[in-house]
């Protein structure tokens, strides 16, 4: 901490744009970064690291079996072991084909034998038997294992000439001896050597991965931490807890709401009620439509009474205006319709006129109309 | 206090330099100058002050007598004039030529109690303590350091004793940055 106090300020905003342009650059160079080779580059590294940490995983899981098993059932020393390791790296280079199926093979073989180094010859002669016969190690790993207890038949079945022998292993390895060596492959043995290559690079990305997974599924990781959210959304005395409880509330009253009000049409059940309001509302429609159906043709039947009226067919339309008439024009008549010229009836329509208009015109006439 | 700002200084200066190898250099010289009584009064009114009780007789980072800036020790009256033309990328408007205590515990007590001296709150926020988070009750200690700041060593005294000179030196400065900025505003 210091205290400043400014005599003289300056204003420069490069720094600020200059800052501004670097982050827009930054999300240019991500976007460009994301679509470009280099990036695919990467991505296929990445795919490589994992691959090999596979395999290194797959080849430590091996090798630990195969390290037990010689433990177990040949007493075999760290050295012996260590040892051991080295003469399958060995083997496995000499005939092209990867550790990983030849540890399987000497456990078995070790199994039977319960010695590091039998298992080690037997292992040599059932590579040279699989090349000639073309069988799977593992197979005549097995035909192996069993007729050095005593079972023959299935390695017979393989090598029926030994049938007769008296001495299986020794007359095994006449037949076949030094026959894995020749016919190994040499795109077999790159494949064994790029293979241990990968092992190798994945041990050393080995101790790296087992850490991430490590910490992932420490007390308090990644794993931890989501099940933890998970737990607190159960539990209602957390926030998340107390969040999702009032979420629930809330959607459980509008539910209950919506029930309610539907069970208002179904005397108390729902279900019902909703099936009832479906039906009014069903019903309503189709009153509707009556109605409008009802309507339609008696609005074209008024439209058409208007233009009736409008045109003079019927009466009752707008009444055409009137001329008008000036005073000096106005005729001092008064006309009176009576039936047959009845006499009374003049008189009686000459007393109303005058009675409406206080009397009569200077000059009037009296015009005789019908019969 | 009101804040004199001058603008393109990057391109005066490298002018200046340009114009005559030394120059800015020499106005530096000239700014630290006239701000030279400023800085002796701040030193003169630090060397006056009361330690806060517990801020002597160690040599830790809150250190009155030998506080620590930037892992450098810093005796109490360190008061510097210091010019720095360099730009920030956070601020437009940032201090090229001013004064700067650095000793922290003066520093501390320069700015503080210029609140109510009452807590906002009873309990700290959260922070993480091995492996999860947690909060503890305020004990007061940092209201009785304010009292015992006010009480002995007073508060706000650093921009209170820069306000009595500093309408005088920023003229002076401004006088001094615009003399030397004259000379190249023309090529410019």
């Amino acid at each position: 901490m210091s205290l400043i106090a400014k005599i003289l300020s300056k204003f420069d905003d490069s720094g600020i744009r200059k800052a501004k342009s670097g982050f827009d650059g930054l999300k240019v160079g991500l976007a460009a970064f994301a679509g470009s080779a280099a990036f695919s580059a990467l991505k296929q590294v990445g795919d490589i690291m994992i691959d090999a940490s596979k395999a290194a995983m797959a080849d430590k899981k091996s090798t630990e079996l195969l390290n037990s098993q010689l433990t177990k059932n040949a007493h075999a020393t760290k050295e012996q072991i260590k040892q051991n390791n080295k003469f399958i790296d060995t083997l496995s280079n000499q005939v092209g084909i990867v550790d990983d199926e030849l540890r399987p093979a000497q456990a078995k073989l070790a199994r039977a034998t319960g010695s590091v180094t039998q298992s080690q010859k037997l292992l040599r002669l059932a590579l040279d038997a699989s090349a000639v016969s073309g069988k799977p190690l593992n197979n005549v790993a097995d035909a192996l294992s069993k007729a050095f207890v005593g079972n023959k038949s299935q390695l017979i079945r393989l090598f029926p000439a030994l049938k007769e022998s008296k001495n299986l292993f020794a007359d095994l390895q006449k037949q076949v001896e030094g026959a894995a060596l020749q016919q190994a492959d040499p795109f077999s043995k790159l494949n064994v050597a790029l293979d241990n290559m990968k092992e190798k690079l994945g041990y050393s990305v080995l101790p790296y991965v087992e850490d991430f997974i490590d910490k992932l599924i420490a007390p308090g990781g990644a794993v931890d931490a989501v099940n933890q959210f998970f737990d607190d959304v159960g539990n209602p005395k957390t926030d998340a807890g107390k969040a999702f409880k009032n979420f629930g509330m809330i959607v459980d009253r509008s539910v209950r709401q919506i029930k309610d009000a539907f069970a208002i049409f179904g005397k108390g059940d729902s279900l019902k009620g909703f099936e009832n309001v479906l039906n009014i509302l069903s019903q309503i429609s189709t009153v509707l439509k009556n109605i409008s159906d009802f309507i339609n043709p008696l609005v074209i039947a008024i439209n058409l009474i208007k233009d009736a009226q409008k045109n003079g067919f019927l009466p009752g339309g707008p009444e055409a205006p009137k001329p008008k008439i000036s005073p000096q024009k106005q005729s001092p008549q008064i006309i009176v319709n009576v039936q047959s010229a009845d006499p009374k009836a003049v008189v009686s329509a000459v007393n109303n006129y005058v009675k409406q208009n206080g009397g009569l015109p200077g000059a009037w006439s009296l015009t005789k109309k019908g019969k | 206090m009101t804040v004199k700002v001058v603008y393109d200084v990057k391109p005066i200066i490298k002018a200046l330099n340009e114009l005559e190898p030394g120059l800015k250099k020499q106005m530096v010289r000239e700014f630290k100058v006239e701000s030279k009584d400023m800085v002796r009064d701040i030193s003169s009114t630090i060397r006056d002050l009361t330690p806060p009780p517990g801020s002597t007789g160690h040599s830790g980072r809150l250190s009155w007598e030998s506080g620590k800036y930037k892992s450098s020790v810093m005796k109490p009256d360190n008061v510097i004039p210091r010019f720095r033309a360099s730009r920030s990328r956070r601020f437009a408007v940032t201090a090229l030529f001013a004064i700067w205590v650095r000793n922290p515990m003066v520093a501390l007590t320069g700015t503080i109690g210029k609140g109510s001296m009452t807590p906002r709150r009873s309990v700290t926020r959260e922070y993480a303590w091995k492996d999860r988070t947690r909060s503890h009750k305020l004990n007061g200690q940092g209201k009785k350091l304010l009292q015992a700041v006010n009480d002995n060593t007073g508060r706000n005294w650093f921009y209170r004793q820069a306000e009595k000179s500093m309408p005088d030196v920023e003229h002076k400065v401004k006088l001094v940055w615009e003399k030397y900025s004259a000379k190249v505003t023309r090529r410019l």
